[in-house]
């Protein structure tokens, strides 16, 4: 050994990765005693709260503030031409900050109120006149919309790519089944809602907010306040979860101009009701898909249409389809595949990012038809899949680019179909009481990518100091929103450093300090973030190695720790770059970021066990197995948390989630009428780590944190199909649409 | 923050004059607050009576003479549930399936009946044990049947100032509850079926259904009742199709009409075949682990 021992004497250390450490807040969690951003305040702050449209669609003829100002205590009431620059993003169809001529959809932003206490400020958010002159409604994302949204039309962005001949390959298969399926706007419920504060400091503002992006939502203050981006520092944790829906939430904004306009503290906490109505959602899809098998079961074409509603403006709608485009030959190997998809514009919720970016939707599609061919092939559903899968290091479906030699599509396959839970279906299924229960078990599987994809130069960094006492800090992202990851930036880094775990600190979420890492999103915070730690603490570990005395020397690296300090060269940036695909196939080298491939993907597949009751349509889960491609788990023990958390999300989106409005006017406005899965609703979860390894991730990790939502709803449709002989086609399967599925089907 | 007043009376009594004394500032009665929760605090309300307070209430269950239970209706449903004194399985099994273990632990009897809502759990097992409710006001105290209290959506026939002391059910052979939710805990009935009656052999006697959030009220079901007069499946099926000249379900946010009708037959083609999962014991154990 050539390093120095972490304490003097000390010589054997087990490495960190691979080990289930528990979370450095995780008992501030479980005991209440976390600060959450929400939670934070100082003395004298102001609050705020917001003055949002009644109406989907209107033209604001007049803003009359004068009330609302007037009310004692009232200190501001900001509108759009309080807005330096209105508009968060470059895009003209980017949101507003603040509606200024036209309100797009029921809670959009008008009015910010900062007042002296809660209560007044929501009073005063009451009291702005609005005039509107309600326009026609654009209720879904049909080509017949009775009106235009922005300048050109309703088409917020279409992609479309063809490999081989989809038509032909069709025309010559022995089976072709089409499947129209339609998929819901989900909430992403997130425990904490969004809110937060703000300071406005010696001509600095400084927000701590909950964020998925905290340089991209710097980005968007300093641009609307036309601030320098360097007077804006956001601390973006710790906050009660994100799931995509803190990668263009306003409200980091909303507090900064509340605070830049007073020069006062401000806190501002958005209500659930008014979370769920202004908060984005899952866009909703209407997908239709085609494949063609030949007798053998051997998948000739994938054919997918995709109609997705992105509400009112452009947030991650464009970047959704192009996911969706992506995956929607999911991890399945053919010479013919197509996609044809359309974004569009409604008067209906704003969809953005969330978990699984585009894949549920187009994958209940995929899965739904490939589990319909299977059936009526007469063949098993698992050899169906297994003979038809991507393998590692093959060519991409529909734009044949190469994959990462670590895709472990069939051994997740395997794993799942190899659980009791699948070979004893039919023992299992015939034990059915001859009352109204009937059982039937389903399976289903997916594919994400992990990062931005190829093109986007996605880069995550890491910065890293000794301290003179032998203390290593690290700031590094993708940030923190709930799944740990900061525990495991900091496994890795104790194992590249081969230091003392205690010893290592790492800080994330704090725009000033962390450098750049872009967003806690599409799956790459593991892989990025934690190929960012490695390499700066490689960095270090080479220095180490070279001042180093043998072992048992006595010298320790609280000596070395002091020299480098001593000698200037105590700190360390690295950066990582996230590769992009060895070859891109088809796609022409000058638009690669338009479709932007991955080179690395995650998997999953599940099985779920279910009963249907026939006369009701109630569904009763009994058990689901998720079996994961994570490459190497870092942490297992938070591995097997985001896969749980995934199918309780992907259990909501099967069977309860769906946010309806009339017209544009939502009607599931709170949790009592908007339904997630509680406690007894989500069954025991069997999550299987299938053993792999990415050679460009740390250690061997990549990501999973998406990838595990996507086949729970295929494989519950799956299972009720096989239970009853109806095959879902619309989510959520709530009772009432499997009823009439059922009647409709007794009536034939 | 202007709001209510409210007072915790510490006897029965004092509950009583209190109420009394509010009515003329209208005031109003309250226990868990669990409903109170959700409808918000009506700032024409003055003054609030507590009725969870006073130290020589009644005990959760009393078992009086000619099998009559005698259930409080201020204590928590939880404690109901938990009393040595058994209560008829209808009424057992609605409290497994109501709310959650925290809600449990607040609601009460008083106030789902006082609530009058059509979904509310706790009152078609008192409709099919013939239950006779306690009321008390400074006038005095009086008794009057369940199904002469419920009068519409939010609407019951209890006097101002009077409240519920206690609800007597009759002792019946056989009963039951079952709860169709759209999830297995915090859900408001889509449809509810209670059901008592006596059996020889497989012919019963003496039925009564009630339904519950496919009327106005809960509601008995006479035609459904007359048609049930054994556990067959065909007398159940005719029984199921009968049940709907008894109710008039409407569309709203939870379901469409249609389907309240076709799942109120549903839960009734479920007693040709008692299961475990029909009666509700499954949902109890489930909903006792996750507390
Ligand atoms: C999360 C949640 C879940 C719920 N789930 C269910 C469910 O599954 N099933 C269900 O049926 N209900 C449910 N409810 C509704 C509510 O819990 C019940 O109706 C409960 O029984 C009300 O009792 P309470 O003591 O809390 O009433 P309170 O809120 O205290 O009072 C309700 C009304 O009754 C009046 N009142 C209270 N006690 C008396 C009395 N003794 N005499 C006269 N009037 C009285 C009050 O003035 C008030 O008008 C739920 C509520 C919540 C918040």
């Amino acid at each position: 050994m050539t390093w120095p021992a972490t304490r003097p004497g000390a010589a054997v250390r087990s490495s960190a990765v691979g080990r289930s450490l528990p979370s450095e807040d995780s008992a501030a969690i479980v005991s209440g005693a976390l600060e959450y951003v929400t939670d934070r305040q100082v003395d004298g702050m102001l609050h705020g709260a917001v003055h949002r449209s009644p109406h989907p669609h209107a033209r604001i003829v007049d803003v009359d503030t004068s009330r609302a100002a007037a009310e004692p205590g009232v200190v501001a009431v900001l509108t759009a031409s309080d807005v330096p620059f209105n508009r968060l993003g470059s895009d003209p169809h980017n949101p507003p900050v603040l509606a200024g001529d036209v309100v797009r959809q029921v809670g959009e932003a008008v009015a910010l109120i900062a007042a002296v206490d809660f209560p007044t400020a929501r009073r005063a958010a009451a009291l702005v006149d609005v005039t509107y002159e309600p326009l026609p409604v654009v209720t879904g994302a049909d080509a017949d919309a009775p009106t235009s949204l922005h300048p050109g039309g309703n088409v917020a962005g279409t992609i479309a790519f063809e490999s081989g001949d989809v038509e032909a390959a069709l025309a010559d298969s022995a089976v072709v089944v089409d499947v129209d399926t339609t998929t819901s706007a989900q909430e992403h419920v997130a425990i904490e809602t969004p809110g937060g504060m703000a300071e406005w400091d010696l001509g600095k503002i400084t927000v701590w907010c909950g964020s998925q992006n905290p340089g991209l939502h710097r980005r968007f203050i300093a641009q609307a306040l036309q601030l320098p981006l360097d007077d804006v520092r956001l601390v973006s944790n710790p906050v009660g979860g994100a799931f995509g829906s803190r990668n263009d939430d306003p409200a980091p904004v909303y507090l900064a101009l509340l605070a830049w306009s007073t020069k006062r503290p401000i806190h501002l906490h958005l209500s659930r009701t008014e979370t769920i109505i202004a908060g984005p959602k899952r866009h909703p899809y209407r997908t239709r898909v085609r494949v063609g098998f030949d007798r053998s079961g051997s998948l000739r074409a994938i054919d997918s249409h995709a109609v997705a509603d992105t509400g009112p403006y452009v947030t991650a709608g464009r970047n959704v389809l192009k996911t969706s485009a992506e995956l929607s030959s999911g991890p399945y190997a053919t010479a013919n595949a197509r996609f044809d998809g359309t974004v569009r514009y409604s008067n209906n919720a704003n969809a953005g990012a969330f978990r699984g970016f585009g894949v549920p939707q187009v994958a209940f599609g995929l899965e739904t038809a490939i589990s319909a061919a299977a059936a009526e092939l007469g063949l098993d559903p698992v050899d169906v899949r297994r003979r038809n899968l991507l393998r590692p290091g093959g060519r991409h479906s529909l734009y044949g680019h190469t994959v990462s030699r670590s895709l472990r599509a069939l051994e997740t396959l395997d794993a799942a179909a190899a659980h009791p839970w699948w070979h004893e279906r039919d023992a299992w299924a015939a034990e059915s009481t001859p009352g109204p229960w009937r059982r039937g078990t389903g399976i289903a599987m997916a594919m994400k990518g992990v990062g931005m994809g190829s093109g986007k130069g996605d880069t995550a960094r890491a910065r890293l100091i000794v301290s003179a006492n032998g203390e290593v800090n690290i700031w590094a992202g993708p940030n923190h929103t709930g799944q740990a990851i900061a525990t495991a930036y900091r496994q890795v880094a104790a194992d590249t450093l081969a230091i003392d775990y205690d010893r290592i600190h790492v800080h994330v979420g704090d725009s000033e300090l962390v450098p750049e890492s872009g967003a806690t999103a599409a799956s790459r915070s593991m892989y990025a973030g934690g190929s960012a730690v490695q390499l700066v603490c490689r960095k270090l570990r080479a220095v180490l190695d070279e001042s180093a005395v043998v072992e048992g020397s006595g010298v320790s690296f609280d000596d070395v720790a002091a020299r480098l300090v001593a000698t200037g060269r105590a700190e360390y940036d690295a950066e990582f770059v996230l590769p992009d695909v060895e070859d891109i196939g088809r796609i022409p080298a000058d638009s690669l970021a338009d479709y932007a491939p991955h080179a690395v993907y995650g998997c999953s597949t599940q099985v779920v066990r279910l009963e249907v009751n026939v006369y009701t349509g109630e569904v009763r889960l009994h058990g689901v197995v998720c079996a994961v491609d994570a490459g190497v788990a870092v942490n297992p023990g938070t591995t097997v948390g985001q896969a749980e958390g995934g199918v309780a999300q992907g259990i909501g989106f099967a069977l309860f989630e769906e946010y309806r409005l009339d017209d544009g006017v939502p009607v599931t406005t709170s949790l009592e009428n908007y339904l997630i899965p509680t406690a007894v609703d989500v069954p025991p979860i069997e999550t299987i780590l299938v053993s792999g390894h990415e050679e460009t991730g740390p250690f061997g990790a990549k990501g999973m944190s998406e990838v595990v939502v996507v086949p729970t709803a295929p494989a519950i449709a799956a299972a009720i199909g096989t239970a009853t002989g109806f095959w879902p086609r619309q989510l959520p399967m709530t009772p009432e649409r499997l009823r009439a599925g059922l009647a409709a089907l007794e009536a034939a | 923050m202007i709001g209510p007043t409210l007072s915790r009376p510490r006897l029965v009594r004092a509950a009583t004059t209190q109420l009394a004394d509010a009515l003329c500032a209208r005031g109003r009665p309250v226990a868990g607050a669990t409903d109170l929760l959700i409808h918000g605090l009506d700032t024409a309300t003055p003054e609030l009576v507590d009725l969870t307070a006073m130290s020589d209430a009644r005990p959760p269950v009393e078992q009086l003479s000619g099998g009559v239970t005698r259930v409080s209706a201020t204590a928590p449903i939880s404690a109901i549930a938990r009393a040595p004194v058994p209560i008829p399985a209808a009424l057992a099994q609605a409290i497994a399936q109501f709310a959650s273990p925290q809600i449990r632990n607040r609601a009460t009897l008083g106030g789902n009946i006082a609530n009058a809502s059509p979904a509310a759990d706790l009152v078609p097992p008192l409709v099919v044990t013939d239950a006779v409710l306690g009321l008390r006001s400074a006038d005095g105290a009086r008794s009057v049947p369940i199904s002469d209290v419920l009068a519409g959506p939010g609407r019951t026939t209890l006097r101002a100032g009077e409240w519920i002391d206690y609800v007597d059910l009759h002792p019946v052979e056989h009963s039951g509850f079952r709860k169709l939710g759209y999830r297995r805990a915090l859900a408001i009935a889509v449809v509810s079926l209670a059901w008592s009656w006596s059996a020889t052999g497989t012919r019963l006697r003496d039925v009564r259904l009630a339904a519950g959030a496919v009327a106005p009220t809960v509601v008995r079901c006479p035609h459904a009742e007359a048609a049930l007069t054994e556990l067959t499946p065909a007398v159940v099926a005719t029984a199921a199709t009968a049940i709907h000249q008894d109710i008039a379900p409407i569309d709203d946010l939870r379901a469409h009409a249609w389907y309240r009708r076709d799942a109120l037959s549903g839960l009734v083609r479920e007693l040709a075949a008692p299961t475990e999962e029909q009666t509700g014991t499954q949902l109890s154990e489930r909903n006792t682990t996750a507390s």
